[in-house]
């Protein structure tokens, strides 16, 4: 490629919004996971949605390689252009009509069978997408800046994640709670047609990569990109090394960074949705230009030593990044007062079953306001059985000590009284979270008490958690930036859509896209009765070992050539 | 520099089918434990309970053994292309 940059701007805008766009239809799904599952599996099935929806959207990351090899093979032989035009169609049609499809309880089981083959066909698009975009980017790059330019298409993931948490969580912010979780959650869905259509319009008025062309019209391309990418071992030498030396730890710093940081300030340190995700955004915000930074400087020092730093960086710090966002968010070590003026409890007495008169619903909220302006909202319920028939309840008033009253006929012999009671709530106890509701023996059977606890952090604590995961995003661009320029100069142009796809998309889709589901499957497995919440830092031995493992197969066989002449069949980064 | 990267195609090699065996043995033992949910279950609201549980397990893991075989399978190439001296420089 000459040294010519004249329309390089258009085509990596016209890449990159498509892309951008797909990354958006693709993380929508994942951050509405929890009300896609309440509209689109049994009310009944509580965590087995959930977990279907999990599974579908793990779906969604385990056919990227496939996405990667279908279209990826298509882009070797038709071209670049119209392979990827054809991914963001599929991409777009695939997320307006999961906004279309109506809910489990109009169509039965159709809906989630709609939903997943939707979710599969978004998979494959997305496996199509990325290869095609940062090969297009870097064939019309010049050498000696190609990390710079590819590193603009690699903003767009992170972007997109930007976008989609952005749009739901204004959506949810104008139309209220309720409404959003009713049919507002559909908006981001049908957006997207809007977004798709503006892009598809863009990338057709684009020209075939010059590489490409080059090779076509020298009757040069593979006539199976497939067979000659993965059976040829002078090439699946190569792609085993991208996958175990750089795209395998890369997606693991990738999702670790940002969907499992939010994941766990959310689920486990019980940060509420809009600060949880406004954490995120501003750390991305903050942190996104260093992807092209940290571009811009591979060309100057390498790919290599860039990558590995960034997983190192993760391994060595990712436990006490997240201990110290658990010691930010921990009751017990607030050093503040509760503001005792705007402290309250509201405790409640409900029957829930009108034709059992023994079983009750009890639920009360404690709202903890803290001088810092922290407020931390736990709301207690607990279903209980009662030895005899329910007379009568009232709530005497007393409501840090008594949550209910109550008057019980006792086997015929006039009235007894029971009292529950709930530990004392001060604000800074955060054991009062775990407090059991405790019965006198009118009680016959208690259900699990289900404790929700909602935190809005003080703002000094709310600036370092973005704190944390601005670095997170920093290792994030370390290992993404350069890795689009390292992967297309690790393939000859006859193939390189193909090979580069799969090693990027089984690191992204599998090891990486798998970060939140199988770190939770780990924690899942410390928690004993001993300890019933299980070790929360546990899931992070996942990322730890994987990016472990890439770190040490990067330093010891991968090399760090620059200068790379990328119509070179000879690879640079093993041969001298 | 050479001889140490042959030497880790061996652990590679060897990591590959570790992995395997991690990872069917792990299956094999949840499910064992998701079985003895459902026979340990005194009522029918537990016994629906523990069925979905096991159900789940089967998703989970089933995902877990058909991707990650192949990629250990993978492994063990990569480690064997090593051990040749193919990354050698």
């Amino acid at each position: 490629m000459s040294n010519n940059t004249k329309g390089i701007w258009k085509v990596i805008g016209a890449s990159s919004v498509g892309t951008l766009i797909e990354w958006y239809d693709f993380y929508i799904f994942g951050s509405l996971a929890t009300i896609i599952s309440k509209q689109f599996f049994p009310e009944d099935a509580g965590t087995s949605a959930l977990l279907s929806t999990l599974a579908i959207f793990a779906a969604g990351f385990i056919v990227r390689p496939f996405g990667a090899l279908v279209f990826g093979r298509l882009g070797d032989i038709i071209g670049r252009k119209y392979t990827f035009l054809l991914t963001l169609i599929l991409m777009g049609g695939s997320t307006f009509a999961i906004g279309l499809i109506p809910g489990y309880k109009s169509i039965g089981f159709a809906a989630p069978l709609l939903i997943l083959l939707l979710r599969l066909v978004q998979g494959l698009a997305l496996g199509g997408e990325y290869g095609g975009a940062a090969t297009y980017v870097a064939e019309h790059s010049p050498n000696h800046r190609r990390g710079f330019f590819t590193s603009w298409i690699q903003t767009t993931a992170t972007l997109g994640l930007f976008l989609s948490l952005g749009i739901i969580l204004f959506t949810r912010t104008e139309m209220g709670v309720e409404k959003f979780g009713d049919w507002g959650w559909r908006i981001p869905f049908l957006l997207s047609s809007i977004l798709v259509i503006i892009s598809i319009y863009i990338r057709l008025k684009m020209k075939e990569s010059p590489m490409f062309s080059k090779i076509k019209s020298e009757g040069k391309t593979s006539s199976n990109p497939l067979k000659e990418s993965f059976v040829h071992k002078i090439n699946l030498k190569m792609v085993l090394l991208a996958l175990f030396g750089a795209t395998m730890g890369q997606g693991v710093i990738w999702y670790t960074g940002q969907f499992y940081a939010q994941s766990f300030i959310e689920n486990t340190c019980k940060v509420n949705f809009e600060q949880s995700r406004t954490i995120i955004l501003w750390a991305i915000v903050f942190a996104t230009p260093f992807f092209v930074v940290f571009g811009t400087l591979s060309d100057k020092i390498g790919r290599k030593w860039i990558m590995l730093l960034g997983m190192l960086l993760g391994i060595l710090t990712y436990r006490p990044i997240y201990q110290a966002f658990l010691d930010y968010t921990n009751p017990a070590t607030k050093r503040s007062l509760v503001d005792i003026a705007k402290t309250h409890t509201t405790p409640k007495l409900a029957v829930i079953e009108a034709k059992d008169k023994t079983k009750f619903l009890v639920s009360a909220v404690y709202d903890s306001v803290f001088t810092d302006g922290a407020e931390y909202k736990f709301t207690k319920t607990d279903t209980i059985t009662l030895k005899n028939e329910f007379l009568h309840a009232s709530d005497p008033g007393n409501a840090d000590t008594l949550l209910g009253f109550m008057a019980m006929k006792k086997d015929g012999e006039g009235m007894d009284t029971g009292f529950v009671k709930l530990k004392s709530m001060n604000g800074s106890e955060s054991s009062v979270a775990k407090t059991d509701t405790l019965f006198l023996d009118v009680v016959k059977k208690s259900v699990k008490p289900n404790t929700i606890i909602e935190k809005a952090v003080d703002p000094h604590t709310f600036r370092m958690m973005i704190l944390l995961v601005f670095i997170q995003i920093i290792y994030v661009t370390m290992v993404y930036g350069p890795i689009a320029a390292f992967l297309v100069e690790l393939f000859p142009t006859r193939i390189r859509y193909t090979s580069m796809s799969l090693p990027y998309h089984i690191g992204n889709g599998v090891f990486g896209g798998l970060v939140p589901f199988l770190s939770t499957l780990i924690i899942e497995y410390t928690k004993t009765p001993a300890n019933p919440a299980g070790s929360p830092l546990a899931g992070l031995w996942y990322p730890i070992s994987v990016a472990s493992v890439c770190f040490i197969v990067g330093l010891l066989y991968i090399s760090n050539k620059k200068d790379y002449e990328v119509m070179d069949d000879v690879n640079v980064y093993v041969h001298d | 520099m050479n001889t140490i990267r042959k030497i880790f195609g061996l652990i590679w090699i060897l990591l590959g089918p570790a992995v395997i065996y991690f990872i069917i043995y792990n299956a094999v033992n949840v499910l064992g434990k998701a079985d003895k949910a459902i026979a340990a279950a005194t009522s029918e609201a537990a016994r629906a309970t523990a069925e979905a549980g096991r159900t789940n397990t089967i998703l989970q893991w089933g995902i877990i053994v058909i991707i990650f075989i192949p990629i250990a399978f993978g492994l063990i190439i990569f480690g064997k292309f090593a051990l040749q001296g193919e990354y050698d420089r």
